[in-house]
């Protein structure tokens, strides 16, 4: 089964290199937001709407 | 009086105080775009839907078919009613999240013209059978261009304006409009390169495999970054307003930002799954599509908390209970679309009308009641007045509500109802319903639950018309307003501890967050569309399998001229049931000369993928006239005028000649002798018309129903070589 997945990936090497790049800006990303200095900057930002027409 | 922004964060931003108003006037012309050209989009949705259930309704003209409506009604819906309504919203918070007026007055009015004189054109081109056949992307070349200037010029004007602001950081709202507009030039340069061969008709340079990648690339991606990113952007922006409190979770925004735009631009080969597409991008398609159940409903999530602790004004709010409704049905359409992408459930309800109701549980509810929304907000606002009628309100919120709901339901039921026919089989292993009519008669009631259901989401639509009308006339337009912020110093003469931190830094410059939006949906664009379009051994081209002649290639863009794709697929899955029904499964090879490829996503006909020889020329001939002079139940528009009017063969050459210069092997002389080739075959099929069935015609020859019926007995002969 595992075998007959593989041999349709015919660039297999490009897929990996995706998901690798996704799984590495993706846990960069979560490391990069849940800073807890950041939040008085959050809170900020999250008045902006806010703010009178 | 006058508003003031920033003024008291000198220190941060100490630039001088600046005085400005906001284009409000442009926000107006949209609000009455979206609102005309959404009655538009309803009323020809209605149309198609009744067409369904009374064939009558297609009035025996060309230009009201079904085939030919359809698209308009797509086109208007998307491009029309939602872009619009994109616009409006756009224009409106940006202004006011960046702190200043939009770039350019003249640019604005640019886009708004442009885009309104494309949707006209749209709108007389689509019924005339100027199409390519690309769902969403049906519009020719000309058109093609107009788009990518006006949208240009969107651009520029956005960009324009966040270069100018007032306002440091970017909210996340504005975030979402940047993947728009970068993502959506992306995906129409890409999908719309095309070869013209007169001066309203062209050929795409993908064909078959590639043509459908690259489509579904688009398709899929024009639902993710034109009917969702930026109606996410207007719900970051418009709940937090209505409701007056914060969104629930800034930092789940910026995850949701990124997770989001990142996997959606993964997912469109999931339209083609079960297809001969290759088995591995199915199976990315699926997986990313699956992951998506996460990013969107972070999103829902986060809409809806964001009224924690105001959940009694949804009580009283009609705008809050659009807001929330809309929140609301995204959350549910994003469920039904990975559940949709898992190959098993697809098997069962791709073709049918599931997906119909699907799409329909996203557009009407959530683009539909998130624009009314806003709407009742800003039109009060923007005429300085009050809401004519909050119960009005009320009541078009309940109409919109039930109809979507019973759009969705019966459209469900219809489909699972028509894909457990197709494929039920006896204890002998025979098909349970091999006339396929007995699938589409049993489903016919459920057509007319539809229309009621359209029905009802239009009457609350007018009622909106009415109540905002009264709204606009009781208010009036007066002076902008005027309001001070800060002009901003440029962050080059800041270091880094006035801005707080270099992240801080980072977030202030738009140009580095759109370049890394742009990575983000290029990875999994490349990764998807490349190996498709640049390996040949992916593609395997078959030498024996001979390309259109030059009367079957006339008749293939009659095919795509009447929309024959919209309610016939030319893709046989390789399950049990579908090889009982159509035979052998389709194959990549046999679509290799698709220019563009037609394999369909709806099956309110049966599939065509093999139809070439099941039945003789004169079968065709009288069904095309009059279908139910063969099938007495069947609900497919007349066709009498292919009967009468003549191919236009002195560009048949031509046709053959770009064809050529996209790689189809036709010789020098083919192409020079195109015509007279055409017309010897015409000659043929005539010459039986007249023996077989008596046909009266003197100049058979030059119909285009022989036209036609030369490229239906082709399919599934691959030119003689089976």
């Amino acid at each position: 089964m595992k075998a007959e997945t593989l041999s349709y990936f015919h660039m297999p090497e490009l897929t990996l290199v995706g998901l690798g790049i996704f799984f590495t800006f993706f846990m960069l990303m979560l490391l990069w937001v849940f800073q807890h200095q950041r939040k008085p900057f959050y809170q900020r930002l999250e008045q902006l709407p806010l703010a009178d027409d | 009086m006058i508003a003031e922004h920033n003024v008291t964060h000198a220190g941060s931003d100490p630039g001088e105080l600046e005085e400005f108003t906001y284009d409000d006037q442009i926000v107006r012309y949209f609000a009455y775009a979206t609102i005309g050209w959404g009655l538009i989009a309803f009323l020809v949705g209605l149309l198609i839907a009744l067409q369904l259930g009374l064939w009558q309704l297609n009035f025996g003209l060309p230009w009201l078919t079904f085939g030919r409506l359809r698209p308009l009604h797509t086109n208007a819906a998307i491009f029309a009613f939602a872009g619009n309504a994109i616009f409006m919203g756009v224009y409106h918070s940006s202004q006011r999240l960046l702190k200043t007026r939009m770039f350019s007055d003249v640019l604005s009015r640019m886009h708004f013209w442009g885009w309104q004189l494309i949707i006209v054109s749209a709108a007389i081109m689509l019924p005339l059978g100027i199409t390519q056949s690309k769902e969403y992307a049906e519009l020719e070349w000309p058109i093609d261009i107009a788009i990518t200037v006006v949208w240009v010029i969107f651009a520029v004007n956005f960009f324009g304006t966040i270069w100018k602001r007032r306002e440091r950081h970017i909210y996340v709202a504005i975030w979402f409009y940047i993947a728009t507009i970068v993502t959506v030039a992306v995906l129409h340069i890409v999908n719309s390169i095309e070869l013209p061969y007169s001066f309203l008709r062209s050929y795409p340079v993908y064909a078959g495999v590639q043509d459908g990648l690259v489509q579904w690339w688009y398709g899929h991606n024009a639902v993710a970054f034109f009917l969702t990113t930026p109606f996410l952007g207007l719900m970051y922006y418009y709940i937090p307003k209505a409701a007056n409190r914060p969104v629930y979770s800034y930092r789940l925004s910026i995850v949701h930002f990124w997770a989001l735009i990142f996997i959606y631009i993964w997912a469109g080969p999931h339209h083609l799954l079960n297809t001969a597409m290759p088995e591995w991008a199915q199976t990315l398609g699926m997986i990313f599509s699956l992951m998506l159940w996460a990013p969107s409903w972070g999103g829902m999530i986060n809409g809806l908390l964001t009224l924690r602790g105001a959940w009694q004004r949804l009580r009283t709010e009609p705008i809050i209970k659009f807001l929330v409704g809309a929140v609301t049905f995204y959350g549910m359409s994003t469920f039904e679309g990975p559940l949709l992408s898992i190959k098993a459930v697809n098997s069962l309800s791709h073709y049918t009308d599931w997906t119909i109701g699907h799409v329909h549980g996203g557009t009407l509810g959530w683009n539909g009641l998130l624009t009314f929304g806003i709407l009742y907000y800003l039109v009060p606002k923007l005429w300085n007045t009050e809401l004519y009628s909050k119960k009005l309100a009320n009541v078009h919120f309940w109409l919109g509500i039930t109809g979507t709901g019973v759009y969705m339901i019966s459209l469900w039921v219809a489909g699972i109802t028509q894909g457990l026919m197709w494929r039920g089989l006896t204890a002998e292993g025979k098909l349970m319903y091999p006339d396929f009519m007995e699938t589409v008669t049993r489903i016919i009631p459920l057509y007319w639950v539809r229309a009621l259901g359209g029905t009802m989401f239009i009457i609350g639509f007018c009622i909106m018309v009415y109540n905002l009308y009264k709204t606009m006339q009781s208010g009036r337009i007066s002076e902008p307003q005027k309001h001070k912020a800060r002009r901003l110093v440029s962050v080059t003469t800041l270091n880094a501890s006035e801005l707080g931190s270099k992240h801080r830094l980072l977030e202030g410059l738009p140009m580095v967050f759109t370049v890394l939006s742009v990575i983000a949906i290029l990875v999994g664009s490349v990764i998807e569309i490349i190996p498709a379009l640049v390996v040949q051994e992916f593609v395997p081209n078959d030498k024996k399998i001979k390309p259109y002649t030059a009367l079957e290639l006339a008749g293939r863009d009659i095919y795509v001229r009447e929309g024959c794709y919209t309610c016939h697929s030319q893709q046989i899955r390789p399950m049990v049931s579908e090889t009982l029904r159509y035979g052998k499964p389709s194959t990549i090879a046999e679509s290799q000369y698709d220019r563009p490829f037609q394999w369909g996503s709806k099956r309110t006909g049966p599939d065509l993928a093999r139809v070439g020889g099941k039945y003789p020329d004169m079968w065709h001939y009288r069904h095309m006239i009059n279908p139910r002079e063969i099938v007495p139940q069947s609900i497919m528009p007349n066709y009498p005028w292919l009967a009468t009017a003549n191919t236009d063969l002195d560009v048949i050459s031509r046709k053959l000649q770009v064809m050529q210069t996209l790689g189809v092997p036709y010789s020098n002389d083919e192409v020079k002798q195109a015509k007279a080739d055409a017309l010897r075959q015409a000659e043929k099929i005539a010459a039986g018309l007249r023996a077989e069935g008596g046909v009266n015609d003197a100049e058979l020859e030059q119909r285009e129903l022989v036209a036609l019926i030369a490229y239906l007995q082709r399919l599934g002969k691959n030119g003689g070589v089976e």
